[in-house]
């Protein structure tokens, strides 16, 4: 088991957040603490960065969702970044695959065209990739 | 302090007393000319000796008593001597204590010595005091009178009222620390008792989440386990069987986010949405959609709760049963069949239920043959830690745990499964329901 | 408790009063030991008593001490016991006595009081001032028996201890419990249960007591029906010690009636 740790750094298209270690029950409530903590501007991406991620339940879940939500709340986006083979399964299993935008690799820090998918907004089909 | 008529004389040589034959006789001499100087009168030593001289009679009665002691009780001669008895002197407490142990004691050993009591004063004041006693016998031997000193001791026993003071002081201390200490071991079983309570409060909440006693549909097996983490909290997991009607079963098992009395609030919700849901329109897709509709509008502006599920419908059919199943977010079904293989039973693209306004919701459908059994479970069981590294069971070593158990009857399952669950110990931190359905196998009863 | 004299002669129980113990009868014990079976006990609390038996519920009242006898009694399953109980405890026999009066073949009260207050026209002896007063002073510690335990409390003797090894021992009694007796005691009214008597019982006074004076005496004679009352030519409210040859021929001679 691998304690928790989190590094955000910002960037001019927004923060960066490193997430490395287990994320689970016991975990959960430390890394939506340490995101509700960021500021984010409308029209920023935040990246989660998770290639350190090893481990992610449903209570991770439960703290990537609220993430999403409260980047759409800022008028910003959300981007998970290099999710390692483990936790993309488990994203697949709740279907949360669809939902976030997620991608390999640094380059997408400033990305051309914007994902946006509207938790809220009824109608909304959820979906990868861009609109 | 003051002696009886026993004691020698005072002497006004400061050394010891002069013994025959070891001194010149000059010496001798002058000293008993030094002491009869000084006191050459013993009516008057008597009479105004520093400490109280009192004879009484036999029954009590005061025959004599000295000018120190008349001076100190504000009495005079004539108003005692023959008048008064020595109890008249004292208090009530100490009557009492010279007819009870005084004069017991005095019979018995002829002097008492140095005894605390109070004498009245005629003016009422207590003078507290120090008594002795001796009986004075005659040449026969038959006791004569009693002869008392006493002395002032109102120094004493202020001193001693200071002590007592302080010990209790002490005491009065000592009880409380111990009154506190009880408290707190008091507020520590009353913190138990209520533990307890809650517990057994969570036990029941925990229990109304799923069936009291598994159904046992015509043709088929059920069996469940639940394993609660923690006493002290709820956890989400709910699983059902329940028949609609034409042989028809309905059956569900999922995980709801989060732990705690609200997350049971919302396994209660789910658990019935999903109930009268399947009444209205069995379809799993249907179903699963009625729960996200109903989980969505109910936390719209609230902490956002959403559940893992997997709804399935069991039909009779010619092999058995046709199982036909929808799954939102949830981890795969294992199907165990008759010839001893195991597969997922894949069901993609389910979501989070309660997440999205309109979530999509797969299907999926199988058969059931005797010998065959379907497995459901939460992910408590294949994110279960296993090593000290923090590895976690994993949906591969499910798979091969499933493959070399089938093929397995429900019961046999999911006591399997609940051995496994054991051995993982600690290293199962979430709750975990386990439900499976199967066939039993051809030709047995 | 001790248990001396006559093995199969009858038996002859000795309860001493507030603020003493068995050795109160140490002057008597020898005459009746040639004739009866002598039982001798200490309240709980009092003498050698295992003091860790009080508690100052039971023995707030003289139904706890009267609950002691009873306890010996059923304990050497005794029968047709002669009572001898000095000043309070010649209550506590009455009150033993209303309760199994099968085990007592008959009472004698000596110096008895079954109310040490004045009453209306009751005397008592004591006002109820004087009873308040001694209650105070022992609350206080005052008197001569807690300066007993004075070289105690004071961690070392400083003055003489009493000489003899029975003197040590003589009544010796912790003040918080002699608080508790004392109450139960002095604070005790007992007159209304002396007509409840219904074995044959002595009493004897003495012809000087300030603690039970005669008046006291005559009082419980002509309360308990068919009563005998016996004044001894003895000062003192403790005549076992002072005339102890008289009080116990007054004993035999009322337990030899038949």
């Amino acid at each position: 088991m691998t304690d928790l740790s989190t590094t955000t750094r910002t960037t001019p298209t927004g923060p960066i957040t490193e997430i490395a270690g287990d994320l689970d029950y016991h975990s959960a409530v430390r890394l939506r603490e340490a995101i509700r903590a960021i500021d984010l501007r409308p029209g920023e991406t935040l990246v989660l960065d998770l290639r350190g991620l090893t481990f992610c339940d449903s209570s991770g879940i439960s703290v990537l969702i609220a993430a999403h939500r409260q980047a759409e709340i800022a008028q910003a986006r959300m981007i998970l970044r290099s999710v390692t083979h483990n936790v993309t399964r488990v994203l697949r299993t709740v279907g949360l695959d669809q939902l976030f935008d997620v991608r390999d690799g640094p380059e997408i820090d400033a990305p051309q065209q914007p994902s946006r998918t509207d938790l809220t907004r009824p109608g909304t089909r959820p979906g990868t990739g861009t609109d | 302090m003051c002696r009886t008529g026993q004691d020698p004389p005072p002497h006004a040589h400061q050394g010891p007393p002069p013994r025959r034959g070891d001194r010149s006789p000059g010496d001798t001499a002058s000293d008993a000319v030094f002491s009869a100087l000084l006191e050459d009168d013993v009516e008057e030593l008597y009479e105004e000796a520093p400490c109280g001289y009192l004879s009484t009679l036999l029954d009590g009665k005061i025959a004599k008593v000295n000018a120190t002691l008349l001076g100190w009780l504000g009495y005079t001669r004539e108003h005692v001597i023959g008048k008064m008895s020595f109890s008249d002197l004292l208090t009530i407490g100490g009557k009492l204590y010279h007819e009870t142990h005084f004069a017991p004691l005095l019979r018995m050993q002829g002097e008492v010595n140095g005894i605390a009591l109070e004498l009245k004063a005629a003016d009422g004041t207590r003078l507290p005091v120090l008594i002795s006693s001796k009986v004075k016998v005659g040449s026969d031997g038959t006791p004569q009178l009693i002869r008392t000193t006493v002395t002032d001791a109102r120094d004493r026993r202020a001193y001693e009222a200071e002590l007592l003071r302080r010990r209790r002081e002490a005491e009065e201390a000592r009880r409380e620390a111990e009154l506190s200490r009880k408290a707190e071991v008091e507020a520590r079983q009353q913190a138990e008792r209520d533990r307890n309570r809650l517990q057994g409060v969570l036990a029941v909440l925990q229990r109304s989440l799923v069936p009291p006693t598994l159904p046992q549909p015509e043709g088929l097996e059920a069996a469940a386990y639940y394993h609660t983490a923690s006493v002290d909290q709820v956890g989400g997991d709910f699983y059902d069987l329940f028949p609609i009607g034409g042989g028809r079963w309905c059956f569900f098992l999922g995980d709801v986010c989060g732990k705690g009395p609200e997350a049971a609030a919302v396994t209660s919700l789910t658990r019935y949405t999903l109930r009268a849901a399947a009444i209205h329109d069995p379809d799993p897709v249907t179903v699963l959609s009625t729960l996200n509709t109903v989980l969505h509008q109910h936390y719209i502006g609230g902490d956002p709760r959403y559940c893992t599920a997997i709804f399935g419908t069991l039909t009779p059919s010619d092999a058995g049963f046709t199982v036909r199943l929808a799954s939102g977010g949830h981890p795969p079904a294992v199907l165990m069949h008759a010839d001893g293989t195991a597969e997922y039973l894949p069901t993609p693209g389910g979501l989070l239920v309660g997440i999205l306004p309109n979530a999509r919701f797969s299907a999926a459908t199988c058969e059931l043959a005797p010998g065959d059994t379907v497995v459901l479970y939460t992910d408590g069981l294949t994110e279960a830690r296993i090593g000290p590294d923090g590895t976690r069971y994993g949906d591969e070593a499910l798979l091969d745990y499933a493959t070399d158990l089938a093929p397995a009857t429900a019961d046999k399952t999911v006591g399997a499964l609940t051995t496994l669950l054991q051995s993982f110990g600690d290293g199962l931190d979430d709750d975990t329901a386990i439900l499976a359905l199967g066939i039993a196998p051809a030709g047995s009863p | 408790m001790t248990i001396t004299g006559k093995a199969d002669g009858p038996v002859v129980m000795l309860a001493h009063g507030f603020g003493c113990d068995q050795n109160m009868w140490r002057l008597m014990v020898p005459a009746l030991a040639s004739r009866f079976r002598v039982v001798l006990f200490d309240y709980v609390g009092s003498g050698a008593s295992d003091v860790s038996a009080w508690s100052p519920e039971r023995y707030g009242s003289l139904d706890g001490y009267a609950q002691d006898v009873l306890d010996i009694c059923r304990e050497l399953d005794l029968r047709d016991v002669a009572f001898v109980g000095h000043s309070v405890s010649a209550m506590t026999g009455v009150l033993a006595a209303a309760q199994e009066p099968e085990r007592f073949a008959k009472l004698v009260l000596l110096v008895p009081s079954p109310r040490y207050i004045d009453d209306g026209d009751y005397r008592g002896g004591f006002s109820a001032a004087d009873i308040e007063e001694l209650l105070e002073s022992l609350d206080s510690n005052y008197l001569g028996w807690s300066a007993q335990m004075a070289p105690v409390i004071m961690g070392n003797a400083d003055r003489p201890e009493l000489g003899e090894e029975l003197t040590n021992s003589f009544c010796r009694t912790d003040p918080d419990i002699a608080q508790v007796f004392a109450r139960a005691t002095f604070l005790s009214d007992s007159r209304r249960d002396l007509a409840s008597v219904t074995v044959p019982t002595l009493v004897l006074d003495c012809t000087e007591d300030v603690i039970a004076p005669r008046e006291v005496g005559a009082y419980v004679h002509a309360a308990i029906p068919g009563s005998r009352l016996v004044t001894l030519d003895a000062t003192g409210h403790c005549p076992q010690l002072s005339a102890p040859e008289a009080t116990t021929e007054a004993v035999i001679g009322f337990l030899a009636q038949r």
